[in-house]
């Protein structure tokens, strides 16, 4: 009696195992039907870095504008190896607001460098 | 005794960079005699002090600029101060360098299925990644040894028999291309990593060559593997097999006679660990050792055939046993099991068995054996690309509990072998596993990733039943990365492809996907008459015989208790992102909106309703997500597509706008992909 119980146990599991094989190995379809006619996620306080604008880069040390060299200088974004000429001509830097002068630097650009960059 | 409990203190001693309750484990040693208890606890110990003196050579230069100098090889810097992973685009060549740009920790996993660096990293001990700016000088490197062996070994050789037979011999794989592929879809991927097969031979060869020397042959031929494991690159799967064959050789120096498979897998785990335990996160190490603990413990207990089919059954046997411990790990990393590979193992392992010592004495000989290798290259090349093509068990990730239920399912079978337990018994314990890991499958719940492909756009929407519906894919190099995520989320027929606007960098990827999976509808805006990528797209769809629906503003679609309702296009705009397919995506209830790079001037047409998850327009484009959106629509989350641009996307605007209306963000790059359930 045992054994055969045993041997029916594991005849259904088999079966069960290979049914739930079934789909891994074979290419089913669900039709897509077309009709033309013309709790989810709590909303959490969003952290302060998922509102920094643009996209995240890694967190690197602050380029020096007096200091740093013209690769270090092109490493930041939106710089090119022109402005990072330019930038290094333009030295010495007393200020942030200096760069604004540096041609190809405009308001905006120096809005992204504000927190990249320092003395 | 003694080195079983070596291997297993060094085992856990190694596993406390895992977590601190390792050491839980040494409760084991109680079934120790006293002896090994004090061993095993010492063995625990010297790789946990180990650990502890090892210090990070980069922690205080991580974030930094910095200039290094140093040789590279195979993708790393190897300087005075230790070893660094190197980025710079183009890939350099190799030799001597200094180098500047910024050193960072390395990536984690940012994909279902994605390239773990950080891991892999960590099972070679390096712990940064240099993201090389500037080239500040370079020397070529001076020839070394192991090129001149390199040259012995191709002299003569076409490129794809040199690529095999380099592989083979000194372990790079790296101009082996597609090929490496076609070796892992025949079950054969093993053969390609310098492992216990190779040393067997080495040491073979070298024992019958040197008779003459007396028992000294066997210390000699253990120096001759050492100097192998200098000349190649010491992949862990080979530092494994030097260390047994090592222990094998000094047993029959001392007269001993040959050790025991298992205590030399214990002393080698031990010894490995010891030196490097880092080593226990390389994938290579594990299922080496893996493979050699199956094959130590149910080889020897699987019945014996004769005659001619005992020659048969020992080849199948052995890759049956090898594959008892790593079955789930293969199933976990490549998602796929070659069902032809025992076939495949018995067909080409024996030529192999020839190729590699003909290999090594090309080493030596060089042109000379330039014919055979070559016949026997071609031949291996052309029975595994025949291989290949054999079917396959796919399957997705494997969760930590899945693992565990796999073990527990072969425990019972393991004692059973051992006449410990029943057969009876074990076959229901290992019932009982199978069938719980079978209850998950019971309750499947409707869920949407969006996937990390940089900038770009790729959601796959998952719904009961195996049915998914892929919107957008990325760009080009974007490819790789769905790919890895469908077969690690276990898709491996897509229902519906939906291709918002012929942008590259939500379409391009779909080319491919198209060619590669089986599809059975997608739908596209209008044609768009002259563009190449719509046209690309379409033609694919017709090669494949992949259906297509045209939408626009009005269709309405339906599959497995799902709605797709179109607000856009009209089909009358002119510019990509105008033409853009938007539609509401409804399932129980909830509804989330898809914009792709819908314009404002667009939003305020859709008829409002109240959404739930906000696929956010143009990856967080000022352009798009306007005021009137958001009063309308009223999500709760916001999902933005976005990765390293020039464009400063996400912009502020909408970040404020989404923040004011109370919407949570979720953005691919902060977190890599993102899943929302669908309850």
């Amino acid at each position: 009696m045992e054994r055969w119980l045993t041997a029916a146990y594991i005849c259904v599991v088999v079966a069960i195992g290979l049914a739930s094989l079934w789909p891994r190995l074979t290419v089913q379809f669900t039709p897509t039907q077309v009709k033309n006619t013309p709790g989810l996620v709590s909303p959490s306080s969003p952290t302060s870095q998922a509102l920094q604008a643009g996209p995240v880069r890694p967190t690197v040390a602050i380029v020096n504008l007096n200091t740093a060299s013209q690769a270090e200088i092109e490493s930041l974004p939106g710089i090119g190896p022109v402005l990072a000429q330019r930038i290094i001509e333009g030295r010495p830097y007393r200020s942030l607001e200096d760069l604004d002068r540096v041609k190809g630097i405009g308001p905006k650009l120096l809005e992204r460098l504000r927190p990249l960059v320092g003395l | 005794m003694i080195p079983y409990a070596l291997g297993l203190g060094a085992l856990l001693g190694a596993l406390t960079q895992l977590t601190p309750l390792a050491f839980l484990g040494l409760l084991a040693g109680l079934w120790f005699p006293q002896a090994a208890r004090w061993l095993g606890l010492l063995a625990y110990l010297l790789v946990v002090v180990h650990l502890g003196v090892t210090k990070d050579p980069w922690a205080l230069q991580i974030g930094q600029w910095v200039r290094l100098e140093g040789t590279l090889r195979e993708g790393f810097l190897y300087t005075p101060q230790g070893r660094v992973y190197v980025r710079y685009f183009p890939r350099l060549q190799e030799g001597r360098y200094v180098l500047e740009g910024h050193l960072l920790r390395p990536e984690g996993r940012r994909n279902p299925g994605g390239f773990d660096q950080q891991t892999w990293l960590r099972g070679l001990g390096v712990t940064a990644v240099f993201q090389a700016r500037e080239v500040v000088r370079f020397e070529p490197a001076a020839p070394q040894t192991r090129d001149w062996f390199k040259q012995q070994l191709v002299a003569g050789l076409s490129p794809s028999a040199a690529a095999l037979v380099t592989a083979l011999t000194l372990g790079e794989r790296r101009d082996l291309g597609q090929t490496y592929q076609e070796f892992q879809r025949a079950g054969l991927a093993h053969a390609l990593a310098l492992s216990g097969l190779h040393v067997a031979i080495l040491a073979g060869f070298f024992v019958l060559v040197l008779y003459r020397l007396g028992h000294w042959r066997y210390l000699v031929t253990l120096g001759i593997l050492l100097l192998y494991l200098l000349l190649v690159d010491p992949q862990p799967s080979l530092v494994r097999a030097v260390i047994m064959g090592g222990l094998v050789l000094l047993g029959l120096f001392l007269g001993r006679g040959r050790v025991a498979v298992l205590p030399a897998l214990c002393l080698a785990l031990f010894i490995h660990l010891t030196l490097g335990p880092y080593a226990i996160f390389s994938l290579s190490a594990q299922l080496s050792y893996l493979a050699v603990l199956g094959i130590a413990l149910v080889l020897p207990r699987l019945p014996r055939l004769h005659g001619w089919q005992s020659w048969l059954w020992a080849s199948v046997s052995v890759t049956l046993a090898a594959q008892v411990f790593i079955l789930p790990l293969l199933l976990h990393h490549f998602h796929h099991l070659p069902l032809v590979s025992p076939l495949a193992n018995l067909m080409v392992l024996p030529i192999l068995n020839l190729l590699i010592p003909l290999g090594f004495l090309k080493l030596m000989l060089g042109g000379f054996l330039a014919w055979p290798v070559e016949w026997l290259s071609q031949l291996t090349l052309g029975l595994v690309g025949w291989l290949a093509n054999g079917p396959q068990l796919r399957w997705g990730q494997i969760s930590g509990l899945g693992f565990a239920l796999y073990f527990l399912a072969i425990l019972p079978l393991l004692a059973a072998f051992y006449q410990r337990i029943s057969w009876t018994r074990a076959a229901l314990l290992t019932a009982t596993a199978v069938l719980a890991s079978a209850l998950p499958q019971t309750i499947q719940r409707a869920d949407i990733w969006q996937l990390d492909v940089g900038q770009g756009d790729a959601t796959l929407v998952r719904l009961p039943g195996r049915v998914e519906i892929l919107v957008d894919g990325g760009r080009d190099w974007a490819y790789t990365r769905v790919h890895r995520a469908l077969r690690a989320l276990a898709v491996d027929d897509i229902d519906l492809v939906i291709a918002t606007h012929p942008d590259a960098d939500h379409v391009q990827a779909l080319i491919h996907i198209l060619q590669s999976f089986p599809v059975h509808t997608l739908v596209t805006g209008p044609r768009v008459p002259g563009n190449a990528l719509d046209d690309a797209l379409h033609r694919t769809a017709r090669q494949r015989g992949v259906r297509v629906i045209f939408a626009r503003a009005g269709s309405h679609l339906e599959l497995a208790g799902a709605t797709l309702r179109f607000l856009g296009p009209k089909g009358d705009e002119l510019e990509d992102n105008d033409r853009s397919l938007v539609f509401i995506l409804e399932y129980r209830g909830l509804k989330a909106l898809f914009t792709a790079d819908a314009p404002q001037a667009a939003e305020n047409g859709w008829a409002a309703e109240d959404v739930d998850i906000l696929k956010v327009g143009h990856h967080g484009s000022n352009t798009s997500t306007g005021e009137q959106l958001l009063q309308g629509f009223r999500p709760e989350v916001a999902i933005i597509g976005v990765g390293n641009n020039p464009y400063g996307h996400p912009t502020r605007e909408v970040l404020e706008r989404l923040y004011r209306h109370g919407v949570a963000i979720r953005r691919t790059d902060l977190e890599g992909a993102i899943r929302i359930v669908l309850r």
